[in-house]
Parts: C-alpha cells; sequence; structure tokens
C-alpha cells in the first residue's frame, strides 16, 4: 500500500462525489445557503408576529361589581392598545364558589371576540378592590391581553401607594423598604460565546453527519450497485488503500459540509445581531483552531461508522436505512449538550461524539482539561481507525465486494479473519 | 477500431513495466486445477456454483467458454480476476496463485465482464487514466497510452465526455480500454459484445485477434456461436458448473458428431442433462 494509491483513489472519489447532483444540494448548498435562509426567514416571520401581536389591540371584558367605574377608567389611560367594554350579564357568567378562593369562568365569550375578563369585586379592606384576570393560556393575544391589564393595574396600584404616601407626609421612596439590582458582570461578547459555546457542538454534530451522508452510501453501497466497486477492486491494490481513500474523500465532504454551513450559519447571526443591537460572538484564531480539530474528529467518526456500515448494504436503498439509524443515534448527545451544566470530563471523555462536542465546548468557554483533551483525541482517533480496520476487512469479504448476500452473524464473526487474508496480499 | 501504425503501437506501450507486455507466445497464461465455488444461500442452501473446472489457455491463444446462463462461466472468470475466492481447486495466472498472489495477478490481468461497471460522471479519459494510476503507470507514460487507446478505439471525440452520457457501445468500448490500459498479458472478456450492433461487435471481435496476434493469453465468454466459430482456438462448454468438453471446435464437432457448433453445444449440454 502507498500514499500515491490512496491519494490517486481519493482524488478520483471527491471528483466523483463533487460532480453528484444530490451530494451537491445535500452537502454544499443546503448548507451553505439553504439553513441560513430558513433561520432569517423563521427569525424575520417571528418578528413579523411579533410586531402584529404588539400591534393589536387587546379586547377586554369588564364585569365590575365593586361598583367603582375606577378599573376602566384605568384601562382606557395612556397608550396601552386596551379596549374595555363593560360585559352584561347575558353574554358573561362567572361563577365564585362558596369558599370564594377560586373563581372559574363558564364562559369568556359565546362570539370569542374577547381576549380577557377582568372582574372586579370589592376588596377586604375598606375602599379597596380585587381584579382577577380571566385569560387563555393557549392564546397569544390572551396572554398579551393579560399582561396589559396586569401592567396598568400595577401602575394604578403605584399610583394610589403614592397619594397615601403623600398622605402621611412621606416621599415616593418611603414605599421602597428593600431595593433589589441584580448586574451580570459578562460583557455581552462573553454572553454570545456563552450562547455559541451552547449552539455551536450541536451544529457540528449535526452537519458533520449529515455532509457525511450521502457520500458515505455512494462510495460503498452506490458503487456496489453500480458495479464500479468490483472495477476499483480488480485493481492491484490494498482493499484498506482503497477504504483509506474512499474514506478521505467522505470525511472532507462532511468538513466542506460543516465548514459552509459553519460559515453561513455565523454571518446570518451576525447580520440578525447587527440589526437588533445585540453583540456578536468573538471567534479568535484560538477558537477557530479548535473549531478545526473537533470538526475532523466528527466527521473522521462520522465518515468511518457509516461507511463501514454502508458497506454491509447490497443496495443504495438498503443503504439507506441502515445508515439512517446511525444518523439519529448520533443526534442523541443532543438532549446531554442542551444542558448547559454539563461540563467535560474523564468518564465522558470516552464517549463518543459527547466527548468532542463537551471539548469544545469547555475549551472555548476556556475551562479545557488537557486529560481530558488527550483521552477525547485519543479516543476519536482510534474508533474512527477501528471503523476503517473494520471496513477494510469488510470490504475483503467477497460477498460484501460483489452485492452478495451478507448475514451480519457472519460478518461479525469473520470480520477479523478477513482481515487478516487482506493483509496477506 | 483504427489502425495503427507498429510505431504508434509501440509507443502505446512504452514506459510499461516489463512483465506487464505481452509474455513469450506459447506459455501457460491460465492454468485451473479443480477449481470449485460453493455459495451459501438463505433460500436455496449450499449451492455449487462450481465444479471442478480445469484448462489450460496459452499466451497467443483465445480459449472459448461456452455455457448456458447459471452454467458457472462467470463466476469461474471472476475466480481467476481474485474478485472471487475459489472454495477448492487452484488457478494461476501468469504463474501466480489467484489465492495466494492477488496482487500479483491483478498486475498481470485485463477483466472485463458485466459486472464491472464504468464511474458514470467521470469522462472517457479520468477513467483510463485513474485506472491507469492505480495499476503504478508513470504520468508521461500513462498521458501516452491514454492517448494511443482513445485513438485505437475511435473515442477521442468522447474522450471528455463523462461515461454516464455515451453510448452503450461506446461505454463498452471505453470498458475495454479501462481493461488493458496497463497492457496485460492475460485478458478475460465475458460476453463483450453483449447488447452491441453488429459494427461496434465486429469491432470488438477485430481487437480481441489483434490481442491473440500480440500474444497475450485471452479467455473469451459469450452466448453467440458465430463468434466462437471466428475467433476461438479451442473451446471449454460448461454447464451447471462443470466442464463438460475441452479442446478445438473440429474436435469438438468429432466428439459429438455434430456439424453446427450450436448443435454440438446442445448435444453436450443435454448429454450431461441426461447423466445427472
Amino acid at each position: 500500500m502507498s500514499l500515491r494509491e490512496i491519494r490517486a483513489v481519493y482524488v478520483q472519489e471527491l471528483r466523483n462525489l463533487l460532480r453528484d447532483r444530490h451530494i451537491l444540494i445535500y452537502s454544499v448548498a443546503l448548507p451553505a445557503f439553504l439553513y441560513p435562509a430558513v433561520v432569517i426567514g423563521v427569525v424575520e416571520v417571528i418578528k413579523y408576529v411579533a410586531g402584529i401581536e404588539e400591534a393589536r389591540e387587546s379586547r377586554v371584558e369588564l364585569v365590575d361589581r365593586s361598583g367603582s367605574g375606577r378599573i376602566d377608567q384605568i384601562l382606557g389611560e395612556g397608550d396601552r392598545r386596551i379596549r374595555s367594554e363593560v360585559a352584561s350579564g347575558s353574554t358573561v357568567e362567572v361563577t365564585v364558589d362558596t369558599e370564594g378562593a377560586r373563581s372559574r369562568l363558564v364562559s369568556l365569550s359565546p362570539e370569542a371576540t374577547t381576549d380577557a375578563l377582568v372582574v372586579v369585586d370589592r376588596g377586604d379592606v375598606p375602599d379597596s378592590i380585587d381584579a382577577t384576570i380571566f385569560y387563555n393560556g393557549a392564546s397569544d393575544a390572551s396572554v398579551k391581553a393579560s399582561e396589559r391589564v396586569v401592567s396598568a393595574l400595577e401602575d394604578y396600584r403605584h399610583s394610589v401607594l403614592v397619594d397615601y404616601a403623600k398622605e402621611l407626609g412621606e416621599d415616593e421612596s418611603f414605599l421602597t423598604s428593600l431595593e433589589i439590582e441584580d448586574e451580570s458582570l459578562s460583557s455581552q461578547k462573553e454572553i454570545a460565546n456563552h450562547i455559541l459555546a451552547l449552539v455551536l457542538p450541536m451544529v457540528m454534530i449535526f452537519m458533520t453527519a449529515l455532509g457525511a451522508f450521502y457520500p458515505a452510501l455512494d462510495v460503498t453501497v452506490g458503487e456496489k450497485e453500480r458495479g464500479t466497486l468490483e472495477t476499483t477492486l480488480l485493481s492491484p491494490i490494498a482493499r484498506f488503500a482503497v477504504v483509506a481513500g474512499k474514506y478521505g474523500a467522505v470525511t472532507t465532504l462532511s468538513l466542506l459540509s460543516f465548514s459552509l454551513n459553519f460559515a453561513g450559519m455565523y454571518l446570518t447571526f451576525a447580520q440578525i445581531s447587527a440589526s437588533n443591537h445585540m453583540a456578536v460572538a468573538d471567534i479568535g484564531i484560538g477558537a477557530i483552531a479548535l473549531i478545526a480539530v473537533g470538526a475532523v474528529l466528527l466527521a473522521g467518526f462520522f465518515s468511518a461508522a457509516m461507511m463501514l456500515i454502508a458497506f454491509l448494504a447490497r443496495s443504495f436503498k438498503e443503504g439507506q436505512g441502515y445508515v439512517t439509524p446511525i444518523y439519529l443515534i448520533s443526534l442523541a448527545p443532543f438532549a446531554v449538550l442542551a444542558n448547559p451544566d454539563v461540563h467535560q470530563s474523564l468518564p465522558l471523555s470516552f464517549v463518543p461524539v459527547v466527548n468532542v462536542a463537551l471539548l469544545f465546548r469547555d475549551a472555548l468557554g476556556g475551562r479545557a482539561d488537557a486529560s481530558c483533551v488527550v483521552v477525547t483525541l485519543l479516543t476519536s482517533t482510534a474508533l474512527a481507525m477501528l471503523a476503517l480496520r473494520l471496513a477494510s476487512g469488510v470490504l475483503s469479504r467477497e460477498d460484501v465486494a460483489t452485492g452478495g448476500e451478507v448475514r451480519f452473524s457472519d460478518i461479525l464473526r469473520r470480520l477479523f479473519v478477513a482481515g487478516r487474508e487482506e493483509s496477506s496480499t | 477500431m483504427s489502425e495503427l501504425s507498429r510505431d504508434e503501437q509501440e509507443r502505446g506501450r512504452s514506459g510499461l513495466a516489463g512483465d506487464r507486455a505481452s509474455a513469450p507466445s506459447g506459455d501457460l497464461g491460465i492454468a485451473t486445477r479443480g477449481l470449485g465455488k460453493v455459495f451459501h444461500d438463505s433460500h436455496r442452501g449450499e449451492v455449487r456454483a462450481v465444479d471442478g473446472v480445469s484448462f489450460d489457455c496459452r499466451h497467443g491463444e483465445i480459449f472459448g467458454l461456452l455455457g448456458p446462463n447459471g452454467a458457472g462461466k462467470t463466476t469461474t472468470l471472476r475466480m481467476l480476476s481474485t474478485v472471487l475466492r475459489p472454495t477448492s481447486g487452484s488457478a494461476s495466472v501468469a504463474g501466480h496463485d489467484v489465492v495466494d498472489e492477488a496482487l500479483e495477478v491483478r498486475r498481470r490481468i485485463g477483466f472485463l465482464s458485466g459486472s464491472t461497471g464504468l464511474y458514470g460522471r467521470l469522462t472517457a479519459r479520468e477513467t483510463l487514466e485513474y485506472f491507469g494510476r492505480l495499476h503504478g503507470l508513470a504520468e508521461a507514460a500513462l498521458k501516452e497510452r491514454v492517448r494511443y487507446l482513445l485513438e485505437l478505439f475511435t473515442i477521442e471525440e468522447f474522450a471528455d465526455t463523462r461515461c454516464e452520457k455515451l453510448s452503450t457501445g461506446m461505454k463498452q468500448k471505453v470498458s475495454i480500454a479501462r481493461s488493458i490500459v496497463h497492457d496485460p498479458p492475460v485478458v478475460i472478456f465475458d460476453e463483450p459484445t453483449l447488447g452491441l450492433d453488429i459494427l461496434i461487435a465486429t469491432t470488438m471481435l477485430r481487437f480481441i485477434q489483434d490481442c491473440r496476434s500480440a500474444g497475450k493469453c485471452i479467455i473469451f465468454s459469450t452466448h453467440i456461436m458465430s463468434e466462437v466459430e471466428k475467433l476461438c482456438d479451442r473451446v471449454g462448454i460448461i454447464h451447471a458448473g462443470k466442464l463438460e468438453a475441452v479442446g478445438t471446435i473440429a474436435q469438438l464437432r468429432d466428439l459429438t458428431g455434430e456439424r453446427f457448433l450450436e448443435d454440438v453445444f446442445l448435444r453436450l449440454v443435454e448429454g450431461a442433462e441426461r447423466a445427472t
């Protein structure tokens, strides 16, 4: 086996892959353009919907059983976008249970044109009133109406208290016995970096796995189906050289997919952040180097694992069936990564995929542990090499190479024997 | 196929390793002894695809392998190409054992069959260059060899067209050029004229005759009797995995008492079926 042989296979496979329309779409076009475009689209839609919601007037029905008439006046003051109507007894029925502790809304409005219902009663204290707001928690408009009413009533309560304070000869500060202030010591950039460290590992896993998916199928079972694998195996080169060349091409496309997506997403978020006057995450040279190492480890692992499994399939369709679960399992670490309090540890350094993602997260946060870094690098590299060795062994089996019937039990039993046979040739 | 001058042919072969060039006529190119292959099928159980096949083929000879569908022709040829491992017996190509010296065999053999496809997204030129590199050809020699083959098979006009866009005939020309890009002393053509029109099929047959003239050892498998009569020096009739008869066409006629090759073939196959 020589590097020249591996290089020849690598260059040919890469050229062949980059000329495939499906691979160009899934590994290049979608990561670079579609996913960032989707993010921009979603953000714009959210902003549009939020704008509509903000501009929309909340319709509030008022049942004033206190007889004061003050609440109707309060809700109508200022620019609160509340349109209140005093409800008639025929459209609203509110029952209060015997203990008076719990109210139940029987019918908000027969025509369902009301966002919230405010029921006002006399309070226990003289001249006081109790207000209860009924709203639909499953409706954004209703929740918004409730928030607006609460805000209006809070302002009213504050003005009442200020008046009381004045009557007692005190100023407004009299009302504040305990002042609480909280202040984050993190800069906006540090917060942006923290968010990046949470999100980026997931993007790395998703994109490297997706980027390897179709190329891994194409260079293995795809070639088997088209008969080109057998043509290549007729050449006087070692099976491992064939596998290594193909592996290099798949890993390259996986990395390309991630790189394009990362660049596209970063520019997208930078644009969104800038337009919303937010800080942009600061990715320095050190972080870029870490991202590169992490991406190479993940792409290398996924490429090797997917190729190994895909070699066992007899048709492209069957290969998709085999590799799809691997792809879905690769997303399982999201459950761990979603928790920002999970950090790298020696035991987790042995868990594939998770170890790389956590390593990257911690390194970006400036808390990478040297022993964990070493274990992660060794584990990931060893697993990729093992998968490659197994793939080479699998390819040495004639039933795999020629598209014949493959029995998993037979593969597992004879895998290493086949590998020794190959090494002898 | 274009008529190339002797000089051009020599240039086309220049730069190739010495033992890749044709071996002296008369030496054994292929020898099989009791070659057998058993497959394990989950539905049919143990399938004996090839059973004790023994024959020789010398350099400068075309050996025809004739048999009905499923007779074991392609399995035999795939064992010779090292794609399949024999389960019994032995075979050697240019003096190298197909199991113990698989890489050496692959260096000395050109193999074409229906199972050896072309990379559809590569052009004809890229295909030849790729397989030339895998066979270790130096870049300068490779360029010259590719130019020679493109001219030999009159595919220069389509040299930079992707293989997936070529006609069936053109694809077959590229496939044959691919199989001999390293100028092997032993070539195996499994039904090379399948699906080709008469013009291109004739071109292929002339090329195979040229290979014999160049001293190569050639195994030729086909269903078409007229091609066998036209090309083959000796013929092996294979049926149900067993080689029923081997000899020149004249010897097979004498053996069966039949005049036409179709009748010779039918007599041998039907006789084998009756015997089982």
